[in-house]
């Protein structure tokens, strides 16, 4: 089983990304589990949601996600503003939606970085407005690139199912973000 | 797990799952209002009145107390209705749950248990639903989204033969806001099970009728001797619905479940999601040679006494987890299984434990730490042991 | 549902069987609760305060509920059982109605008299159907004003043959000939008489009772005379020089008969009555100077307040407490010889006497003066058995009947100078009268009036407050230069609605649906649009009464033997 939690601030689609993201393990195959963090949200407050993959057949437990095997930063200002690393494992892939280069962000050594620039894809495929960009379909594309999986084709599919709006520009941001994605280390999956 | 033909494998949040159900359900009349965690529920079935994916009619009142009156309505009326509430709206509904019960009106509702206020709070805790423990109704825990959606339809299946009202009960945000892989049955099938809704005594236009007239003390007992013979009968129908159930859907239900039960010495009886976290944990301990169990409870109401017996005769030690608690005396569900168990023989020393109240996270470890403090205490036990508490 | 058929039947249950929730083991339409009642709610439509305070009775609410669902011919229909001439009383009338209305004691009253014109020329043109059955009695009408006309719809709706005899060559008395054109165009008038003609009421202009024909040839030729010639005689102020004077009434006959060159540029008006305004206001716009002399002060005026105000507000002179004692005439201008006065004890008709200033005798100097101090009945030509013993007209007020059989009378000539809508009221209720009269009725009394509606029976919580609509009039500096344009514009539909939507429909049902909705135990059934209470299973809480928030419904006590 791996956990993923995702840092977003409220309206930024990290809950939908948490869902889409679970749907296009489940399509391939896999166990899963996404939920928010437990309680109220508020737009641009920060927050935060969860991922469990694992195998059919296995027992998840119905808790928060204390120690993440992965994080996804939708907000490269949470950065400094909460500490988005807590409890995360040793190994684990941190993905940021920042303009800068992996080694640039100052995360310690023990974590693999993958970055790319969701906010100007979002803009470029005019998701959300320009003050507001909906960043989470690209940051996926991101993560998929990174941690392998699941695949571009499957991740695509279901953002064209779950997508409330654009189905088109969702599938194409999550699409170039997939091959703009910088990696700090070779993917090993 | 095994997908029927033609079924709908998906991912789907709890409170979505029992819309769902409530939706291959066919119910005619949703009457309902709006209360955190419970609000996706009817929100769904709204939109799918609307655009007429189901046919019914939905109807917005003003409080809980009058989206149970209207359920009641309907029902006399021979309609299927369904509600869903939460807390503080489940209370307010109180006298309207005796209503409904009294008046033989097999309402399903879905309950997101919710914690009480004050200190408000919109987490997960069992005292919302525990309290309405007496109000006539039957009551089904689930520990899972596929769980939640399934009794939607066993509610009905049961509830419609006996003409009793049957509350299914999710945790909140555990269970209602986390979305997990859910089958979604073909309509057809759902219908060869779930019969349209036959009330004998439907409301006629040709012969008005009131309900819930005066009865005087010379019949006002045989009334009450007659609810509870049909919740009785409620026990039988619904463990047989719960085997039949398998046939149609691949899924049998019962009153309780057990894991790993067995050749357990030591049992946690718990209800709910906190079940799965409990699953998880004693399937490690097994690993490491513990013979631990797991009783979970899935119908309260009927209470399932001879289920329970069979199920903890000779057990070592059991310890109940309690989410819950009913002030000056325990947690609920301790209670009630000691009361079971009394003078049976062979029943084990019964251990009550208090976890998780307002959506306080029960981890694996705590369930760990709580079989280690079962496995050395020595009764008599106390009335409450607390779990987590910072005191 | 999926029941098919399957439902409650009482007969399913054996005797002794205990179902599984409590019910009722008969039909709760068996029963019964009404004889549980010591009262009884009755719904019936009252009067509102406004049927009361018109002359007419016109049925206010009532038209106003069909006019705001839509349907103005109907609007118009009702308003006409009462009052044959809206267009011209929703122009000229002192609305008595709005003085009456409950609304006026909450924010403002209903502006009764502009709904009245509005629904009054939608209908103008369609009301002149004749009756469908003739009955063959004839009815002779004295005068062609507004008791006459009155009279003479009624008469004709009610099948008898109608002739109206007119000393003029056109019909409407005051109307035409006494109101100016900026207050009732005279286009109006002319489609009231067309309307009559329609009806196929007769007209002999050119006619004068007394002259060319006497009443009792009248009476001999038809089966009922109806005396309706108004009060159209100028008082004397019996000072000397008088003759030089015009009186009010000469001047507007001459006006309104074309003749628009004032009597001259500096006028005298004297007189503080209704005629006294309608000749200063005039004068003023037919380029006179008018200044209106009257022996008490504005308080005291007999003229309504409204027309008061108006000629106030065109800027005409007033000079109070003046009373004129003599007049001469010097070099083509009168000289009027005028006193101060100062007010005294109170007369006979409550208001302060005017009393000289000793040493104030003043001189003034005019081109004209025209006196309007007041107009009385001509009754020279009446036969003598209709007279008191001061030679005053005897008539009933409730239904014009005079001493002599089949003589009627209604109007100014029995009332002296009084308004269009009490010689309306009178004309109808003379008409009705006469008709029983025709049909052989002996002592004919005309129904009580309903009970009134009063203010605290008036569940005011559902009526949020809300100003009149406002009435369009030409601005003041327009309407002061051109006599022949009508001054107050009316409302229009939208504004009509408005304004009835304000009314609070006092004891007339308008389907409102609350003694429906709050009847505990379903007692009050919706039928054709209106409530009806079953008897058989209301209990008598009155709260259907307690809730009817415009005083429908009365609680009654049953009278069981």
């Amino acid at each position: 089983m791996i956990e993923i939690r995702i840092h977003g601030r409220g309206g930024q689609g990290g809950v939908v990304a948490s869902e889409i993201l679970a749907k296009a393990f489940f399509k391939e195959g896999k166990y899963v589990q996404a939920f928010p963090h437990f309680g109220v949200e508020r737009r641009g407050a920060p927050v935060a949601a969860f991922v469990r993959v694992g195998e059919p057949g296995s027992f998840f437990v119905r808790t928060n996600i204390y120690e993440p095997d992965h994080i996804i930063v939708l907000d490269p200002t949470l950065i400094t503003a909460v500490n988005v690393l807590e409890g995360l494992k040793p190994g684990g892939w941190v993905v940021v939606n920042s303009p800068a280069e992996p080694h640039e962000l100052g995360i310690p050594e023990q974590y693999r970085v993958a970055t790319v620039d969701a906010t100007s894809i979002a803009i470029q495929h005019k998701l959300g407005s320009k003050t507001t960009p909906i960043v989470n379909t690209a940051i996926l594309g991101a993560f998929a690139r990174a941690f392998g999986a699941p695949s571009l084709e499957t991740l695509i599919a279901v953002i064209r199912e779950e997508a409330p709006v654009k189905p088109d520009e969702n599938a194409a941001a999550a699409r170039d973000a997939y091959e703009r994605t910088k990696l700090s280390a070779e993917v090993q999956v | 797990m095994k997908l029927l033909e033609n079924s709908t494998y998906t991912v789907l949040k709890g409170n979505h799952a029992v819309s769902v159900g409530a939706k291959l359900a066919r119910v005619e009349v949703i009457s309902a209002y709006p209360i955190t965690p419970q609000t996706t529920i009817v929100e769904l079935l709204s939109e799918m009145v609307a655009s007429g994916e189901l046919r019914a009619r939905f109807i917005t009142v003003e409080s809980e107390h009058s989206a149970m009156a209207g359920c009641i309505g309907a029902s006399l009326a021979g309609a299927r209705a369904f509600t869903a509430t939460s807390a503080q709206g489940l209370a307010l509904m109180h006298e309207m749950l005796h209503w409904a019960a009294g008046a033989r009106a097999p309402i399903v509702m879905a309950n997101v248990n919710r914690a009480m206020a004050p200190p408000w709070s919109i987490w997960t805790e069992q005292t919302d639903s525990l309290s309405q423990r007496d109000t006539g109704w039957m009551q089904i825990y689930n520990e899972s989204n596929q769980e939640a959606l399934d009794s939607v339809i066993l509610a009905y299946k049961v509830a419609e033969q006996v003409r009793v009202p049957a509350m299914i009960v999710l945790d909140a945000f555990i269970l209602s806001h986390t979305s997990e892989p859910v089958e979604v049955y073909p309509q057809e099938v759902v219908d060869a099970y779930l019969p349209p809704y036959e009330n004998p005594n439907a409301l006629n236009l040709e012969h008005p009728h009131a309900i819930g007239s005066l009865a005087d003390p010379n019949v006002y007992m045989e009334f009450r001797y007659k609810l509870q013979k049909a919740h009785e009968e409620a026990l039988r129908v619904f463990k047989e619905e719960g085997q039949r159930f398998k046939e149609y859907f691949g899924r049998a239900y019962d009153t309780l479940e057990a894991f790993y039960l067995d050749d357990a010495d030591y049992v946690l009886v718990t209800a709910g999601s906190m079940t799965s976290t409990a699953k998880y944990t004693v399937a490690q301990l097994r690993e490491k040679g513990e013979k631990v169990g797991i009783l979970k409870i899935r119908l309260f109401r009927p209470f399932p006494f001879e289920d329970v017996r069979n199920a903890l005769r000779g057990r070592k030690k059991v310890a109940v987890i309690d989410r819950n608690i009913s002030f000056g005396h325990s947690g609920i569900f301790y209670s009630e299984i000691k009361s079971a168990l009394y003078r049976d023989s062979g029943a084990p020393p019964v251990f009550g434990y208090i976890a998780g109240l307002g959506g306080r996270d029960v981890r694996p470890n705590d369930i760990v730490e709580i079989y280690e403090d079962l496995k050395q205490r020595e009764e008599p036990a106390e009335p409450i042991l607390w779990k987590g508490v910072r005191v | 549902m999926s029941n098919n058929g399957n439902r409650w039947d009482p007969k399913k249950f054996k005797a002794g069987e205990i179902p599984d929730t409590s019910v009722t083991l008969t039909d709760s339409l068996n029963n019964k609760t009404g004889s549980w009642r010591s009262m009884k709610p009755v719904i019936e439509d009252k009067y509102a305060p406004c049927i009361k305070a018109c002359p007419t009775n016109t049925l206010i609410p009532q038209y106003f509920d069909q006019l705001i669902r839509g349907n103005l011919d109907a609007a118009g229909w009702i308003l006409l059982e009462h009052n044959p001439i809206p267009s011209v009383t929703g122009r000229v009338c002192p609305h008595p109605c709005e003085l009456g209305c409950n609304r006026g004691r909450y924010d403002q009253p209903i502006s009764i008299r502009e709904i009245e014109r509005f629904v009054g020329d939608h209908i103008l043109d369609k009301k002149g159907i004749p009756p469908k059955v003739e009955t063959g009695k004839r009815v002779a009408v004295v005068g062609s004003g507004p008791a006459g006309m009155s009279a003479a719809f009624y008469l004709r709706r009610r099948g008898h043959t109608v002739v109206v005899y007119e000393k003029e060559e056109k019909g409407g008395g005051v109307l035409r000939y006494g109101i100016p054109e900026y207050r009732l165009p005279k286009k109006i008038v002319d489609r009231e008489f067309q309307a009559l003609e329609r009806m196929g009421v007769q007209f002999k202009y050119r006619t004068t009772v007394g002259k060319d024909v006497t009443v009792e040839q009248l009476l001999q030729e038809y089966d009922a005379v109806f005396l309706g010639h108004g009060a159209m005689k100028e008082r004397h102020m019996g000072i000397p020089g008088e003759e030089h004077f015009l009186s009010g009434l000469e001047f507007l006959w001459e006006v309104n008969h074309g003749n628009l060159t004032p009597p001259g540029k500096k006028v005298a008006v004297i007189g503080g009555g209704n005629v006294a305004m309608d000749v200063a206001r005039a004068l003023l716009r037919l380029g006179a100077e008018p200044i209106v002399l009257y022996r008490r002060t504005e308080k005291e005026m007999p003229a309504l307040k409204e027309e008061v105000e108006r000629a106030l507000e065109d800027g005409i002179e007033f000079r109070f407490l003046t009373q004129p004692v003599a007049a001469r005439k010097e070099n083509g201008k009168i000289i009027l010889t005028c006193v101060k006065m100062q007010l005294g004890e109170r007369d006979r008709s409550g208001r302060p006497r005017p009393v000289p200033v000793e040493g104030s005798e003043h001189d003034l100097e005019f081109d004209a003066v025209v006196a309007a101090i007041g107009e009385y009945v001509d009754t020279s030509f009446l036969p003598k058995e209709a007279l008191d013993k001061d030679g005053w007209l005897v008539a009933d007020r409730k239904t014009g009947r005079t001493p002599v059989k089949g003589l009627y009378a209604g109007g100014d000539a029995v009332l002296g100078p009084a308004t269009v809508v009490e010689a309306v009221g009178m004309g109808r209720r003379a008409a009705e009268a006469i008709d029983a009269y025709l049909n052989g009725v002996e002592d004919y009394k005309p129904a009580p009036l309903p009970r009134t509606v009063s203010f605290k029976y008036i569940m005011t919580e559902y009526f949020p407050k809300a100003p009149r609509v406002e009435v369009p009039e030409l601005p003041v500096e327009e309407r002061i230069k051109d006599y022949f344009k009508e001054e107050v514009l009316g409302y229009d539909l939208d504004r009509a609605v408005k304004e009835a939507l304000r009314c609070f429909s006092c004891g007339h049902c308008n389907s409102c649906g609350n003694c429906y909705v709050f009847c505990p135990d379903y007692a009050i059934k919706w039928v054709d649009d209106k409530p009806v209470v079953d008897y058989d299973y209301c209990k008598g809480c009155g709260i259907c009464a307690q809730e009817c928030p415009r005083g429908i419904i009365t609680m009654e006590f049953e009278r069981l033997f």
